[in-house]
């Protein structure tokens, strides 16, 4: 695409719009992995494993309402990821965290990746 | 343009951020921004300006946004305010409670600008007809020098404080969230006042409008059923939809309205108006495998009402008013 034409225009507003959005989402990167990272050593030592894991649901829940429209489409869908499989009802919640345990661990790569790229 | 005052409640401030960047770049700039549902109460009950539409997230910490959305709905000045939920992908199932403590829609989280556009434009558009309504009625009155309100015959009016009514904007809205498992599980039924245009024309709007709530919570009494959603959609028409489970029989359901009706008889006597003589329709639902959609459905279940053959027992109902 031409660099000039509307469309890319239009998209370098929108990121330019978007930017300071963007800059305060990627400053809290480093305070939700150290979050998770505290919420995810309860639940491994067993210290009130359920509220923790819910825990991090919630942050995972907060990512992923904001990051694909910041442009972190990837980490969004992780964080949706791990938040349908935190909130699943019917579950035990050992079932639940051993499903999103994985999970869990990309969402915390991703977002040190979006910090390695700011 | 009149301004259009929003009050979004997040407990994300990034979020709140994000939306005020795009409710700004799609023209919407009047955006009032609170963290939790306490304090947008408290802002509520200290606001002189009124907002036009609540932007409000679902799940937040200690009052998530449905008991949010009940308790502005308590508010007087807001009984009719849109408030739109806001609302993970696979949120759905709150997405269905909140329908019933009266959100309007609903905006999926990562928002984007077209289905804000389009979903705020929906609400904009019925806020400003309410507001040519207002402001025709306080032109009546002004004349007359009497209490009015603008009601139209074809109106979709919201009843109040009828359990489990709400508008029938919302009514479509809440059918289109519903995927086709769930929609295959449930059945619209159609009512309709086969007098409403008497009714309509032998009272003011204040009695229309009481009219149709006393046959809507006569209706909610014979369905038999809590677990039921229904509006009003103008000419007299009423849609619920339930559980496709749900026993109804409606020669049956039609004799009780009738009879609940019954008992308001001497009221309507009094005031001049003929008691409500009320169809029921038959129950309309899709087929697993058919492309039926979802406001089809409401559609049809009106026309069934409104189709409805005048029989013997409908006769007697209409004599006996």
């Amino acid at each position: 695409m031409p660099p000039d034409s509307p469309t890319s225009r239009s998209e370098r507003g929108l990121a330019d719009a978007l930017a300071p959005v963007r800059l305060r989402f990627i400053e809290l990167a480093e305070d939700h992995i150290l979050r998770i990272e505290a919420l995810r050593q309860n639940v491994i030592a067993g210290r009130e494993p359920h509220l923790a894991a819910r825990a991090i649901g919630q942050t995972a829940h907060k990512i992923a309402g904001v990051a694909a429209t910041l442009g972190f489409a990837g980490l969004g869908k992780i964080a949706a990821d791990v938040d349908r499989q935190l909130a699943e009802t019917g579950v035990a919640p050992d079932i639940r965290w051993q499903r999103a345990a994985e999970d869990v661990e990309s969402l915390l790569v991703a977002l040190e990746a979006i910090l390695d790229d700011a | 343009m009149q301004t259009f005052r929003i009050l979004a409640v997040d407990d994300d401030p990034v979020f709140l951020m994000l939306l005020q960047n795009v409710l700004r770049r799609i023209g919407y700039a009047d955006l009032h921004c609170v963290q939790s549902g306490e304090d947008a109460l408290n802002l509520l009950r200290q606001d002189t300006e009124g907002f036009d539409c609540f932007l409000l997230d679902i799940d937040m910490p200690k009052m998530d946004g449905i008991e949010l959305c009940r308790r502005v709905r308590a508010m007087p000045g807001h009984r009719q305010t849109p408030i739109l939920m806001i609302t993970a992908m696979d949120g759905h199932h709150f997405v269905e409670a909140a329908f019933r403590v009266g959100a309007t829609d609903y905006v999926h989280k990562p928002i984007d600008d077209v289905e804000m556009r389009a979903r705020l434009g929906v609400v904009r558009q019925l806020v400003d007809e309410r507001r040519r309504g207002h402001s025709l009625t306080e032109r009546l009155a002004t004349n007359a020098g009497l209490p009015m309100l603008a009601v139209g015959y074809d109106d979709p009016l919201s009843l109040g404080d009828v359990g489990s009514v709400i508008e029938y904007l919302a009514l479509e809205n809440y059918t289109l969230t519903l995927g086709r498992m769930r929609l295959y599980g449930q059945m619209a039924i159609g009512f309709q006042v086969a007098n409403a245009q008497k009714i309509y024309q032998a009272t003011d709007a204040v009695g229309y409008v009481d009219t149709m709530a006393n046959v809507a919570s006569v209706i909610g009494v014979a369905l038999k059923t809590e677990q039921y959603i229904m509006a009003f959609a103008g000419r007299g028409e009423f849609v619920a939809v339930t559980s496709r489970r749900a026993e109804i029989d409606v020669d049956s359901l039609r004799v009780e309205i009738a009879v609940r009706l019954a008992e308001y008889r001497e009221l309507h006597v009094g005031m001049g108006i003929e008691l409500p003589v009320v169809r029921v329709g038959q129950p309309q639902s899709v087929g697993f495998f058919t492309r039926s959609t979802a406001l089809g459905l409401l559609e049809r279940a009106r026309q069934s009402a409104r189709e409805l053959p005048s029989t013997r027992w409908q006769k007697r109902d209409e004599y006996a008013t």
